[in-house]
Formats: C-alpha cells, sequence, structure tokens
C-alpha cells in the first residue's frame, strides 16, 4: 500500500515528537529529517547543520553530494544555512542571480552541480538557535508556501525535540546529583545521632565537631560522618 | 515513551496558569489518576537516598498509609518497583505476592488495601520517583488501565523532572522540605540508637521500623521520640561469640 503524503507527514511528525524518549539516536532522527524533507517537499536535496560552540557542524544530509555541498559551504564560512542560524530567519525562494549576489563563492560551488533555487530554515525555538536546515532544489520553480510552513513546522518539531533532549539529559544528571547529596545527608544525620549520643552533646553542636573537624583536615563530609559511624574517629578529636 | 495519550494527560494540566507550581501539578496528577484508573487512590512518591521517599501528592489516606508503611519499614512494592525498574503489580496482597514483604502486606491488609500497582518513574536509568495506585479490592489493572497508567506514569516523571530543581528550597516547597526533614530525623535517631546499644547504625535502623511497626506509629513520631529521650529501648544482649574448634 502507498502511503499517501498526509499519511507520511503524520508519521515524520510522530517520529519526530518521539524524540522526547531517552533513548532515541540524534544523528538517525536528523537523517530521517532530511531524507523526508526530499520526499516530501518539493527539493531534491536536504541537510542538516547543528551548532556547536565553534560553529556549525554538518550532522545529517540526504545525499554524499549534499554533504560535499554543505561541508563547501561551511569551509567557505557563507551560504543560506549559515545566514538562516545566525539570523533565525526563513530564507527561501533564492534563485541563481541573488545566491549569486549574495553568497558569491558558495554560488560558484553549487551552481555548476544544478543547483537553481536554494532554501535554509533555521532551528530555532524562543531565542535559542541551535541550527539550520539547508534545501537545495534542481528545479527553477519556488517552493510553494504549504511546503514551507512544512518544512519549518518539521524544523520545529526536531528543535523542540533536541532541546528536551538536552533538558532530559540535564535534569537527569541533577537527579543523580540530588540523590548523591541526599545519600551524604542520611550518613551525616545518622553520624550527628552516634556522636551526640556519645559525648553528650546535643545534635546541632554534634553536627558543628563534624564540620570543623572536615575543615581542619580537610576531609569532605560525607568521609568523616563514614569515619564516626565506623567508629574510627576519636570524638574528642572531632570536638 | 512519551505517547499521544501522555500528550493529552500533559495538556489537561495546568502547566500555564501563574500558580502552576510542580507540586500542584502533581496534585492534578494524582486527581487526573484516580479519576482515569479503576483503583482508590493514588500517590506520587519522589525518591530520597535510593528508595521511594518523600510522597509529593496523594489523592487520599489510603495512598499515604501505603507510602508512609514504605518509609517506615523500608520495604514494598514501590521500592522494588524502583529497584527493578519494571512496574510492580500486585493484585491481591492478600495472596502469593504479597509475601515479598511481609511487614508491609501486614500493615496494608490491615488498613483496608487490597492491590497495589507501583510504577517506577525515570528516564536515562535513573529513578526518580514512584506513581503508584492502590484498590481496596483484589483483581489485575485491564489492559486499558495497565496503557494508562502508563501514560500517567510518563508525565509523573515530567512533573518530578521539574519539582526537582527547587526539592531542597524551604521557600519554594515549604511542605516538601518539611517531610524531608522529618525523615532525615529517623537517622539521628538511629544513629543515637546505634551508639546506645553498640550496634551498626543499619540495625538500629531495623529496630526503629520494628517498634513503629508493632506499635503501630508512624517512624517519624518513634524518631521524635527517641530524641526526645521519652522512647526507651532494653539493652541488646551480645551474641555469644562462635566457639572455635
Amino acid at each position: 500500500m502507498v502511503m499517501s503524503r498526509e499519511m507520511q507527514v503524520s508519521r515524520l511528525f510522530v517520529e519526530l515528537a518521539d524524540t522526547l524518549v531517552d533513548d532515541y539516536d540524534v544523528v538517525e532522527v536528523l537523517h530521517r529529517l532530511a531524507d523526508a524533507s526530499v520526499e516530501l517537499l518539493a527539493v531534491q536535496a536536504a541537510g542538516v547543520m547543528l551548532a556547536e560552540p565553534d560553529g556549525l557542524r554538518l550532522v545529517a544530509s540526504s545525499s554524499s553530494m549534499m554533504e560535499d555541498l554543505e561541508r563547501g559551504e561551511l569551509e567557505l564560512g557563507e551560504g543560506p544555512c549559515l545566514d538562516a542560524y545566525r539570523t533565525g530567519h526563513t530564507i527561501t525562494n533564492i534563485g541563481t542571480d541573488e545566491t549569486r549576489h549574495r553568497w558569491p563563492r558558495f554560488a560558484a560551488h553549487v551552481h555548476p552541480l544544478g543547483i537553481h533555487v536554494v532554501h535554509a530554515l533555521p532551528m530555532r525555538l524562543r531565542g535559542q538557535r541551535i541550527g539550520a536546515i539547508n534545501l537545495f532544489a534542481t528545479t527553477e520553480e519556488p517552493l510553494p508556501e504549504a511546503d514551507v510552513r512544512l518544512g519549518q513546522a518539521f524544523a520545529d518539531v526536531a528543535t523542540i525535540g533536541l532541546l528536551q533532549q538536552r533538558a532530559i539529559r540535564d535534569h537527569v544528571q541533577l537527579s543523580g546529583q540530588l540523590q548523591e547529596a541526599f545519600t551524604t545527608r542520611v550518613l551525616l544525620e545518622q553520624a550527628k545521632g552516634m556522636l551526640a549520643e556519645r559525648t553528650g552533646c546535643t545534635p546541632t553542636e554534634a553536627f558543628q565537631r563534624l564540620r570543623s573537624h572536615a575543615r581542619r583536615t580537610q576531609s569532605p563530609l560525607h568521609q568523616v560522618a563514614q569515619q564516626v559511624l565506623a567508629g574510627d574517629l576519636d570524638p574528642l578529636a572531632a570536638g | 515513551m512519551f505517547s499521544e495519550r501522555a500528550f493529552q494527560i500533559v495538556a489537561g494540566l495546568s502547566w500555564f496558569e501563574r500558580s502552576a507550581e510542580p507540586t500542584r501539578l502533581a496534585d492534578q496528577l494524582v486527581a487526573t489518576a484516580a479519576g482515569s484508573v479503576a483503583v482508590t487512590g493514588v500517590g506520587l512518591a519522589w525518591m530520597d537516598a535510593g528508595l521511594p521517599g518523600v510522597l509529593v501528592a496523594a489523592t487520599d489516606e489510603g495512598a499515604r498509609r501505603v507510602e508512609e508503611l514504605q518509609f517506615t519499614l523500608g520495604e514494598g512494592p514501590c521500592a522494588t518497583a524502583a529497584v527493578r525498574h519494571r512496574p510492580v503489580l500486585v493484585e491481591d496482597l492478600a495472596g502469593r505476592q504479597g509475601s515479598e514483604w511481609p511487614g508491609f502486606t501486614a500493615g496494608a491488609v490491615e488498613a483496608g488495601v487490597a492491590a497495589v500497582f507501583a510504577f517506577p518513574l525515570e528516564l536515562g536509568g535513573v529513578t526518580f520517583g514512584v506513581l503508584d495506585f492502590y484498590r481496596n479490592a483484589p483483581g489485575s489493572l485491564s489492559p486499558a488501565d495497565l496503557a494508562e497508567a502508563g501514560a500517567l506514569a510518563t508525565v509523573g516523571t515530567w512533573v518530578l523532572m521539574h519539582l526537582q530543581p527547587g526539592i531542597a528550597d524551604e521557600d519554594r516547597f515549604p511542605d516538601l522540605t518539611e517531610r524531608l526533614a522529618d525523615r532525615l530525623q529517623v537517622h539521628t535517631a538511629a544513629g543515637v540508637l546505634a551508639q546506645r546499644l553498640g550496634l551498626p547504625v543499619g540495625d538500629a535502623l531495623n529496630i526503629l521500623r520494628a517498634r513503629a511497626f508493632a506499635k503501630g506509629r508512624p517512624i517519624s513520631e518513634l524518631a521524635q521520640a527517641v530524641l526526645a529521650g521519652t522512647e526507651t529501648f532494653p539493652p541488646v544482649t551480645p551474641l555469644p561469640p562462635e566457639r572455635s574448634r
């Protein structure tokens, strides 16, 4: 059964939205995005670039020729993808003359290979810019408005997924840190109680003694706590 | 897995209201859960030092009791679910399954809890908490309810994630930090008892748990009594040393 275009579009959205699952592969999803852009929009080549601390990086291209073209854009330091990323604005229907005018070296690089029209869609969400999508066409016709909107919608969903993925990583990391912090607190409380009972001081005073001992010996608190619990620390020395 | 149903549930919560603090979202989530799954009550707990810990939201006393029992005894379906990273479905607590947590089961059955379904809330291999459903009559969850519970658990993970950054902040979540402080006090009392009885702190904790369970009191209450000096424990007779041949 040949899937209708509507179904293909829906399926792509679901796949992109699935990036909210914690075990998804960025590169794989962006390859899907590049391939689907060529299938579903009136373009013949697509590529995705993501921002790294030192600039844009090529992540996924719909063909090896496209990969070469995009690498060229990065090396030349000029082109639609770079502009879309930098400005956060959509760039559409740039024909050969305008391309030559705006990005002369890029034009000299892509025109010999039959690229007539270029578009670039920013990947951004509320001020956060994370990359851009290049769409190249070998035909002369401009991209229908509906295709532009659809392409930007794909870019937006992929962006949300990527940002959420990063947020997830941060939260997971935070969770690990919090759990560790609470494990330390548990040990501290136990050591506090033990020390208080041993020396006849209040738990608050016991905590102060633990803290000053840790500071004096430059040891981490949880280590001092563990020593008290193991009975290794002379309570008078901790006073 | 963020299913379409999970998206719908999220959309039904008041994320965009001004007063949409994560604890209120947690209250909404458990209320939604109790309404959409055939159970008596629902509780959402945050992880605390490796075990399900502080209760973030609960629909009723039964859910609170289920959670309190597990903290007091250090055992139960929620703890098992968190450790196994898989839902633990106990359709009949009084049956064979319940024997896995003798203390918890005895206390829960007495409190009228007949079935418990515990879903670990996790991301990236880290368990954030547990969403647990209980019923006052035995019986399994229907396939539809199971799927719904799964979607609710996904949303529960996200609610907890939003709660996390402020969890130790007294000003943001005073109820939670108070509950956490109660929990920590249990460990202080365990330290005191360990020193007094000349035992490892783990053993002292178990003695506290056993006493709390036997007296039917929450362990945090007992801990306060230990620290105030109003709860005494007989000295423990050390075991005779092993005879060597």
